[in-house]
Formats: C-alpha cells, sequence, structure tokens
C-alpha cells in the first residue's frame, strides 16, 4: 500500500473513532491493531502484549506520577496559594499579570524534569486552580500552560535530547547547553504574547490592585515554602545526590513535609492526592500504551520511513528542505508521540539535513521544537491530555487554546533556522 | 444485576488502591535507593527495576477505577451536541468497541503471562524477577478494566447515567 | 517473496547495526530477492532487550539481533559471555564461542529459535575521573554498571556498583552522582565520555557476545536453496563483523585518545590480583546457576 494513502486511511479511521467521543486510549489502540492485521504479516495480539507490557514498564515514565503526586499534595495545602499571593504584588504591573507564572514555573521546573508531560501536570496541578479561582480567562490559562510545559525537553535535562544524542552521535551536554538561549527565547516569546494578550484584552488578566512595598515584601515571605521546595529538588540534581528521575521522589517527600508542617493534610485530602494521581497516570499510561503500539505499527508497516524517503526524492534547496522536514514532522506529530518519531525518522532526515549544510547539533534543537509542537498538536499530544486531565477542560478546547503558542514554537523553528547561532553560539565556547 | 454492577465498582476501586499503594511504594524505593546510596554507599540494584514495574502495575491496576470514575479522555466534540437518547446510543457504540478492546488486551497479556510461565522466564537483571508475577499484575488489571467496559455498557443500556 | 522486519537495539552508526545491514543485502543478493530484510535499527520497532528472545520465540518478529546476556533470564548459560575476566582476547573469545556454540544453539531450540551469527563487543574497561592504581583507588568511587556480575565485580574490589538507566548517565557523570562507568571503548565514544571522565582503565573486562536469531517456522517455510543462502550470508558476516569489532575497539581507542583521554594499560599485579579473584567468585556463582552444562563448556575451554 502507497504509504501516503496509508497514512490518510489510518488518520481517517482515528478521526472518526474520536469524533464518536470513543475513549482516546481505546481509539488509539483500535487503530494500531487494524493496521497491523490488514498491513503487515505480524501476529497483532502477540505485539499487543508485547507493547502493551513495556510502554508502560519505564524507568522515564516514573518521574511523571511522582511529579503528578507532588502537585496533588502541594494542592492540598495552602503552599500553592500562597505561591501566588506572594508573586501578585510582583507581576500585577505586568499585563498578563499571574498568567506569567505559568511561564516562568514551568521554565523553573523544566530545570528539574525531563519530560514536559510532567513539567505540564504539575505546574498545571498547582496553578491552574488558583487563576481559575482569581478570575483569569481560561483559554489564557490553558493554552500557556500547554506551551511552557513543553519546555521540559528544551530546558535541560531533557530526555529527548538524551535520545537524540545518542542516535546521531551528537554530545548531550552540547546538546543540553545548546537548548538553554532557544529554551529562554521561548520563554520569552510566551510571555510576551501573553503581555500582548493582557493589553489587548484586560478583562481576561484581572487584578489590577495597587501594591506597596510592604505588600511586596510580604509577598517575598510567602514565596519562602515553594522557593526551599525547589531548590531541595533541584540541588538533589544539581549536587549529585539524585538523577532527574530520582529526585520526582524527593520532590514528594518534600511536598509531604512541607504539607505536615503546615498542617494542611489530612488522612482524606492524603489519600484523595494517593488516588488523584494514580488515575492520572493510569490515563495518560495507556495513552502512551496506544500511542507507542500506533508507532509500532507504522514501524512495521514502514510509513515514517517511506515518506522521509520521498522527501529525500524530490530534491530540494536548503530552506524548502527545513520547511517541507517541518511540515513532515508536524503531521507525524498529530499522532505520534515525540520520541518514536525521532527513533523511526531520524536515519533517514539527519544526512537528508547534513548533506544541505545544517550541523547536526541544530538539527536536535530543531528537532526537540517539532517534538513540543507535537505535544500540543491534536489528536496525539501528550501536553493537551496531561492539560485536559487536570483541568477537566474539554481536550480540543485546550489544543485550540493551544494554537498561538504552537505558532510561536513554530516561529523559533523558523528563527533558529535562519540565524543558527542562536542554537550553536554556547556550545562552541564549550571544549572539545 | 444491581449487586452486579456493585460487584464491578467494588473491585475497580479495590484494585484502585492497590495502584495508589505501588504510587506509594515506588516513592519508598526510589528514596532508600538515594539513601542507601548517600549514607552506605551501596545500590539496591533494583530501584529502576521495580519502579517499571510499579509503574504499569499502576496504569493497569488503576484503569478500571479511572474508567469508572470517568477520567479516561474522550473527545465530547460531537457528544455534547446530542440529544440524551443518542448520547446513550453513541456510548453504547463506544462501550462496545472498549469491551472488545479490553476483550483482546486481556488475552494478549494472558498470553504473555501464560508463556512467562511456561518457559520460566525471568529478569536478566540482577533481581532475577521471575517475569510471570509483574505480567499477571498487568493481567490482574486488563481483566478490571474488562468488567469496568461490561458495566459502563449495562449501565448506559438500563439508561442510566454514565 | 518474503519480507522479514528485524529488531536491532543499537544506532545507525554502531558496527553491530552496520553488521546487520551488511547480513540483509547480503542476503538479498544471495537469494536473489526472494527474502528482503527490512532493518530498524534504534529498537524503533519499540521492543526492549528483555523480551526480544520471546518475541522471536512466538513469532512476533520473525528475526532480531540482541545482546546475549538480554537472554540470560530464559536460559543461564547466555550469561556466559558476561562473566567478567573469563577470556583476555579475541582469539580466547572465539575458542570460547566455539566451544559454547552448541550449547547455545540447543538452547535457542528449546525457544523456538535458530542462531545465525554471533559478533563480541569489544572489551569493556572502566573509565573514571582519577587513576586507578590499587584497590585503595576503589574506596568511595561510584561506578556505573550494567549487569548483576558488574555490580558485583565492582563491590567486590571495594567500590560501589550503581545501577542508574544509560539515558541518566551523563547527567550523573557531571553531577557527580557516580565518577566512573564500565562499558567498552565503543560506547564511550558513542557517549562522548571524555567529555565527563578523564582515564580508561584496559581491563578487558568482558567480550560480551551480540547474536542474530531467526524464528524456526520462518526459516522452515523458506526454500533449500534460500536458507542455504541465509547461512552461507551470516557465516561470511560472522567472520567480516569478528574483525570488524577489533577494529572498532581500536578505532574507538584512537578516537579516546584524540579527545585527551589517557589510555591506562599497565594493570598494577596488585590490583590485576584483586580483580582475578572478584571475577573467580562471580564465575563460581553463575555456575552454580546455570548447572553441569557450564562445567562441561568451562572444562573444554579451560583444557580440563
Ligand atoms: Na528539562
Ligand atoms: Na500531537
Amino acid at each position: 500500500m502507497d504509504p501516503l494513502v496509508a497514512v490518510v486511511v489510518l488518520l481517517a479511521i482515528l478521526f472518526l473513532l474520536l469524533g464518536l467521543s470513543v475513549w482516546v486510549f481505546v481509539s488509539l489502540f483500535a487503530v494500531a491493531l487494524v493496521s497491523i492485521d490488514l498491513f503487515t504479516s505480524t501476529p497483532p495480539l502477540r505485539l499487543l502484549g508485547n507493547i502493551a507490557w513495556n510502554a508502560t514498564d519505564s524507568w522515564a515514565l516514573v518521574a511523571l506520577p511522582l511529579f503528578i503526586f507532588m502537585g496533588e499534595l502541594l494542592l492540598r495545602t495552602r503552599i500553592s496559594e500562597r505561591m501566588f499571593d506572594g508573586l501578585a504584588p510582583w507581576l500585577a504591573w505586568l499585563p498578563g499579570r499571574l498568567l506569567h507564572t505559568n511561564v516562568v514555573a514551568s521554565t523553573i521546573f523544566a530545570a528539574v524534569s525531563g519530560s514536559s508531560a510532567a513539567t505540564a501536570a504539575t505546574i498545571g496541578k498547582i496553578n491552574i486552580p488558583e487563576l481559575r479561582k482569581r478570575g483569569y480567562d481560561d483559554d489564557l490559562i490553558l493554552g500557556s500552560l500547554a506551551g511552557a510545559g513543553t519546555l521540559g525537553f528544551l530546558i535541560p535535562p531533557s530526555l529527548v535530547m538524551i535520545i537524540y544524542g545518542v542516535l546521531a552521535e551528537v554530545s548531550i551536554g552540547k546538546l543540553f547547553i545548546a537548548g538553554v538561549i532557544p529554551g529562554l527565547l521561548l520563554a520569552g516569546g510566551f510571555m510576551l504574547y501573553l503581555v500582548y494578550a493582557g493589553l489587548r484584552w484586560p478583562e481576561k488578566a484581572p487584578g489590577g490592585d495597587r501594591y506597596t512595598w510592604g505588600d511586596r515584601f510580604v509577598g517575598l515571605v510567602n514565596l519562602v515554602p515553594v522557593t526551599l521546595l525547589i531548590l531541595l529538588v533541584l540541588g538533589s540534581i544539581y549536587m549529585g545526590f539524585a538523577t532527574p528521575t530520582e529526585s520526582a521522589a524527593i520532590g514528594v517527600l518534600g511536598a509531604f513535609l512541607l504539607a505536615l508542617a503546615y498542617r494542611s493534610l489530612t488522612l482524606e485530602s492524603f489519600k484523595q492526592a494517593v488516588l488523584g494521581s494514580v488515575r492520572t497516570t493510569s490515563m495518560i499510561g495507556l495513552i502512551i500504551a496506544g500511542a507507542s503500539l500506533l508507532s509500532t505499527a507504522m514501524g512495521f508497516m514502514g510509513i515514517p520511513t517511506a515518506l522521509a524517503a520521498w522527501i529525500a526524492s524530490l530534491g530540494l534547496s536548503k530552506y524548502l528542505l527545513v520547511v517541507v522536514i517541518a511540515l513532515f514532522y508536524v503531521v507525524l506529530g498529530f499522532f505520534l508521540d515525540g520520541i518514536s518519531m525521532i527513533v523511526i525518522t531520524l536515519p533517514i532526515t539527519l544526512p537528508l539535513v547534513t548533506q544541505a549544510g545544517f550541523s547536526p547539533l541544530w538539527f536536535g534543537i530543531f528537532l526537540v521544537l517539532m517534538v513540543e509542537a507535537a505535544q500540543i498538536t491534536p489528536p496525539v499530544g501528550f501536553n493537551l491530555f496531561v492539560i485536559q486531565g487536570v483541568a477537566r477542560a474539554p481536550i480540543l478546547r485546550v489544543a485550540r487554546a493551544a494554537l498561538p503558542f504552537f505558532v510561536i514554537l513554530m516561529g523559533l523553528a523558523a528563527l533558529i533556522t535562519v540565524w543558527p547561532e542562536v542554537v550553536l553560539f554556547l556550545p562552541q565556547l564549550m571544549r572539545g | 444485576m444491581r449487586s452486579l454492577l456493585r460487584a464491578a465498582e467494588g473491585l475497580a476501586t479495590l484494585t484502585g488502591w492497590v495502584a495508589g499503594f505501588l504510587l506509594l511504594l515506588t516513592t519508598g524505593l526510589i528514596l532508600f535507593e538515594i539513601a542507601l546510596r548517600q549514607l552506605f554507599g551501596r545500590s539496591t540494584l533494583i530501584a529502576e527495576e521495580y519502579s517499571g514495574y510499579f509503574m504499569a502495575g499502576i496504569v493497569y491496576l488503576a484503569a478500571g477505577y479511572t474508567l469508572q470514575k470517568g477520567e479516561h479522555i474522550r473527545v465530547g466534540l460531537l457528544r455534547e451536541r446530542l440529544s440524551p437518547a443518542w448520547q446513550r446510543r453513541l456510548d453504547l457504540i463506544a462501550g462496545l468497541l472498549g469491551l472488545a478492546f479490553a476483550t483482546l488486551l486481556v488475552l494478549a497479556l494472558g498470553n504473555q503471562t501464560l508463556d512467562a510461565l511456561h518457559y520460566g522466564t525471568r529478569s536478566f537483571l540482577p533481581s532475577r524477577t521471575p517475569l510471570v508475577y509483574p505480567y499477571a499484575t498487568a493481567f490482574a488489571g486488563a481483566l478490571v478494566l474488562w468488567t469496568g467496559f461490561v458495566a459502563f455498557m449495562l449501565r448506559r443500556w438500563t439508561g442510566e447515567e454514565g | 517473496k518474503t519480507k522479514w522486519d528485524m529488531h536491532i537495539a543499537w544506532p545507525s552508526g554502531n558496527f553491530h547495526t552496520k553488521g546487520v545491514v551488511m547480513f540483509a543485502d547480503l542476503v538479498a543478493k544471495k537469494t536473489g530477492g526472494d527474502l528482503e530484510i527490512a532493518v530498524h535499527p534504534g529498537g524503533a520497532l519499540g521492543f526492549k532487550g528483555q523480551e526480544v528472545l520471546g518475541a522471536v520465540r512466538s513469532g512476533t518478529l520473525p528475526i532480531a539481533e540482541l545482546l546475549m546476556g538480554n537472554a540470560r533470564g530464559d536460559d543461564p548459560i547466555f550469561g556466559l559471555t558476561s562473566v567478567p575476566l573469563l577470556v583476555k582476547n579475541y582469539d580466547e573469545a572465539w575458542k570460547l564461542y566455539q566451544i559454547a556454540k552448541p550449547y547455545y544453539v540447543e538452547a535457542l531450540a528449546r525457544h523456538n529459535a535458530k542462531l545465525l551469527y554471533a559478533v563480541p563487543w569489544p572489551p569493556s574497561g572502566i573509565y573514571t575521573k582519577k587513576m586507578l592504581k590499587s584497590t585503595a583507588d576503589f574506596k568511595g568511587l561510584k561506578i556505573r554498571t550494567y549487569d548483576a556480575n558488574s555490580a558485583e565485580f565492582v563491590t567486590l574490589l571495594g567500590g560501589q556498583g550503581i545501577a542508574i538507566p544509560f539515558s541518566e548517565l551523563y547527567t550523573a557523570l557531571s553531577t557527580g552522582l557516580v565518577n566512573g562507568v564500565l562499558t567498552s571503548t565503543q560506547t564511550g565514544v558513542d557517549a562522548k565520555l571524555w567529555e565527563v571522565t578523564n582515564y580508561f582503565h584496559r581491563i578487558n573486562y568482558a567480550f560480551p557476545l551480540n547474536m542474530v536469531i531467526v524464528n524456526k517456522q520462518a526459516f522452515d517455510k523458506l526454500s533449500a536453496e534460500d536458507q542455504q543462502a541465509i547461512l552461507d550470508a551470516a557465516d561470511e558476516v560472522e567472520a567480516f563483523q569478528w574483525k570488524a569489532s577489533q577494529k572498532a575497539d581500536l578505532v574507538s581507542e584512537i578516537a579516546l585518545k584524540n579527545h585527551g583521554m589517557q589510555i591506562v594499560k599497565d594493570i598494577t599485579p596488585e590490583l590485576q590480583s584483586a580483580m582475578e579473584a572478584a571475577a573467580q567468585k562471580i564465575l563460581e556463582k553463575w555456575m552454580a546457576e546455570a548447572g553441569p552444562k557450564a562445567k562441561e563448556v568451562l572444562d573444554a575451554f579451560q583444557g580440563k
């Protein structure tokens, strides 16, 4: 079967099932099983057993439930409320006001977590209820959170960069360093958009009260507990006590101790925190398993390889090639998760791009941006799933709210294509 | 039938609790690994492996419970615009597909578990854990998910709210 | 005309993957295009080390390449090449392979699979920030190890064998969570370990084998000529790859040197005898697990 036709058929079935409001994980598994049965000679049941198990038996995923748990615990203390009370006087003058906490908190948290979904889940758990309580516009809350959550992959440590580094034989250290400037630029871009939105629709970001320096000082005191927690988690990684994944457990312990210190944790609320985390984990885990099976199915069918080979055959000029490859990843990103996307296509796209004169280091950062974009495009976008789970808002609504942030991501991809120095400047200062 | 539904619900809640226990166990195991390494210069050698098993355990054991609480994501675009009667029909179609998938999952994970039992497959990691145990956990979760979809269908069939 | 999808965990640049691609091309040529092997490098099909033998056994994968030690949970004999300091060089590794081959073949047959060929990794050594001269230098040293044997080996020498996933190794080395790694020259180059360590100690820890196996039914379905063609191709690639492994070792060592890594070849006698004592303990443990077959292989290898 022509791979292009196959992609269209699979997408059509997937959209049909999703449209009929079949559960997302059931839809993904169903499309995957049908393709395996129809288009490959592999026994679908055996493959289902293998992938359903090993997609969830994964150390890389462990940080996710732990950070969700940390968020659930914080939510049940007064720490998150205090953090917002503390930030309000400092952000009151800036259009967009407390919406910026989504971006700032995600940027800081991204330095702890190697995953975008964990970043969106943790910050979402804490920020969404507080921002809603203060009357902020839901689209801006959810969109900025979906967008800023993706920083988890761009700001080191980053799971995607590690996988890319090993596959493309690029220094992981250089990739980490190279992500810093684009990461900050992206955060800056998101904040600029929030400033614009705050000016354009002031009613969407309320709270223009006047604050005195006294209020600001009291505010700082309110920021102490959350700052301590962040320092604890960051410190455990950068002082060499824990790996990034392990630091999630330290975060849980820290949040638990803070909750005890504030005497705001009851047995009942602890129980709710545990069960709530478990449900979010199961929801995301099953979707991840379904998406993995779909990736495997497409691998067996040879679809991504055929598409990439087709692009290679077009003989495009340098910049047109980047545009087509970006489009290619956006399309794949609709229904593959980021890591599978890289593993399956890299053997073909990397040589194409390097032959066109781009460095593998540059392409790593470009790919991270594509993977981030895939996190916030429907139907399969993990940040969308996480946020819809946390915020209890319809997924398409979240996707629409994330659109401006998707555009900003693509803008940054264009920027680093025209000026690769943005990516390459810092790594060039390193030895070796 | 009431009591059947209640039994299915009770089962899902129970395995949800077990999943919650696994989450606490994961946290404890990783903290123990860190403490052991920093204080005594040793490693459990199993923290990575067992956290993975627990993770898979949480996903599958809590699957039915999450379904019962309505927290598995569905795209509501069409459904929200329909009358209650048509919503019910749509739910029955979705439920049927869900049940079909859960049946395949039960078969697949059951097969995998039996295979590990038959060949006595063990982990290649230091623990040498017989893989039949972690596989069986996921299999049990799939079974509960299956009963969850049956309960969902029954409830929608009798016209009760999901 | 048949098509086989082939799993291999290593990235396309790795010499094992290059060998598999060469094998696929050779098979296509020798069977006159009857059999096409589509290689999926980097674990792109979504399988992990542990389940690969099971996937071939059930026919989910018709053919796959895997680290033999990963199948140890299915049969202890596959743990043979993970025993430290059992062989000292490529010649001995080849000799051991020839002696053990019938046992591998028999074990695989019980799992509905057939051995096509096997190729060793370049030997592992220890990467550290400071040079190791005696067992005293192991005190307080946290070394990332990759299996039970290697963790025990480091611990017996007085260090700490730490199990952290490869994906977190780089961060762990740069933050000091671990300060050493036990792995091959090739992996050292792949992970650019010169950025985070200074010394590579060539202790020739082990020459672990990777094997290419095929599902029995998938193989039996082919015509007798095509079967012979595959076996011929396997022999040809095996011979080529044993040399490629040695070459990869040398090339990687030069790459390490060029990036400023110190290669330590002279291991002090004190350290050497401590390592051999540790290895002996691990060997005995494995023999207890693997039973009489292990003794047969070792007796033959040691000329008893
Ligand atoms: Na990060
Ligand atoms: Na997407």
